[in-house]
């Protein structure tokens, strides 16, 4: 029993270390997914778009509008460096550009043109929301969720 | 660093603060008497709080929070006498009138009170969401973070002119 203990301690101290390890940082050609979906939150009292899926309890949160509906999705696939558009309606666009991956987290610069620009450096799973624009009677949320 | 001098900074702080009384207060005084690490140490901590205070008492000093406090107000009963209820209106329900005017005059004291020893002070490895350089065209914005769900908003109030 007591060999058995000499001999495992070290194999899981290598366990330990390989899970605990920071994930490498993403090489120049690696890319990063980034799925743009348009939101529309208005008074309309339709129900609520079943495509929200998790992202409607994220906004129900904080804001009180009665109905959100998916106006679309789309899926970036963007290598460090390179600049991506998501045309938003109401003839706007939206950049993104990934800047590298340090650990969990993603720098990611992040234009919606004529109304702001920043960068924001976002951690694996969370959901990043513009909100505000206006459009047809009720506001647009822009959710960026980046996988990588 | 000697023992008893790390004994010593574990509680200088509260030292510094005025924090300690009796016995604790006098065993400290008694040890930066004879030590000129640790009393450069105090004086140093001495010094950061009195700029603290110092940028404090100067941000009181140029800004009237009695009218930036009316300004926000009138701010958000202009919008409340609106039409259809905007961004701002849907933001939060009915805790937006105590939320708002209690975050914009925080931001204007963490405008003033930030320098670079406090970010040092926190470190600059972001451990969730963060912005940094945010500008905003046509528009006037805010940010926020709902560390529950690790969900960042910007948010984008746009004039009726934009």
């Amino acid at each position: 029993m007591k060999r058995h203990c000499i001999f495992s301690t070290p194999l899981l101290l290598a366990l330990v270390a390989a899970l605990s390890a920071p994930p490498s940082s993403l090489g120049a050609e690696e890319r990063v997914d980034i799925e743009v979906r348009v939101i529309h939150g208005s008074n309309s009292g339709e129900p609520n778009d079943p495509e929200l899926g998790d992202l409607e309890r994220r906004l129900t949160a904080h804001f009180n509008y009665k109905t959100y509906r998916v106006l679309s999705t789309s899926g970036l696939k963007l290598k460090v460096g390179e600049r991506g558009s998501v045309a938003i309606p109401g003839e706007r666009m939206l950049y993104l550009e990934p800047g590298g991956i340090q650990g969990n987290m993603l720098d990611l610069t992040i234009e919606l043109v004529g109304r702001s620009e920043y960068r924001a450096t976002v951690s694996r799973g969370s959901v990043h929301f513009i909100a505000g624009p206006k459009h047809e009677g009720g506001v647009l949320f822009i959710a960026i969720m980046p996988q990588f | 660093m000697r023992s008893e001098c790390r004994d010593i900074r574990e509680s200088l702080d509260a030292f510094v603060h005025e924090e300690l009384v009796g016995k604790g207060r006098r065993r400290i005084e008694g040890h930066l008497e004879g030590c000129e690490v640790c009393s450069g140490e105090a004086a140093r901590m001495r010094g950061l709080g009195g700029l603290l205070r110092e940028s404090a008492g100067a941000a009181e000093a140029r800004v009237d929070f009695a009218e930036v406090w009316h300004k926000v107000g009138r701010r958000v009963e202009l919008i409340s006498e609106g039409g259809e209820p905007g961004l701002l209106e849907r933001f939060l329900g009915p805790l937006r009138r105590a939320w708002i005017p209690a975050v914009s005059v925080a931001a204007v004291l963490i405008l003033l009170l930030a320098s670079p020893l406090m970010f040092d002070r926190f470190g600059s490895e972001p451990q969730r969401v963060e912005i940094r350089s945010i500008v905003y065209q046509n528009a006037e914005g805010m940010y926020f973070t709902d560390e529950d769900t690790n969900t960042t908003f910007v948010l984008i109030f746009e004039s009726e002119s934009s």
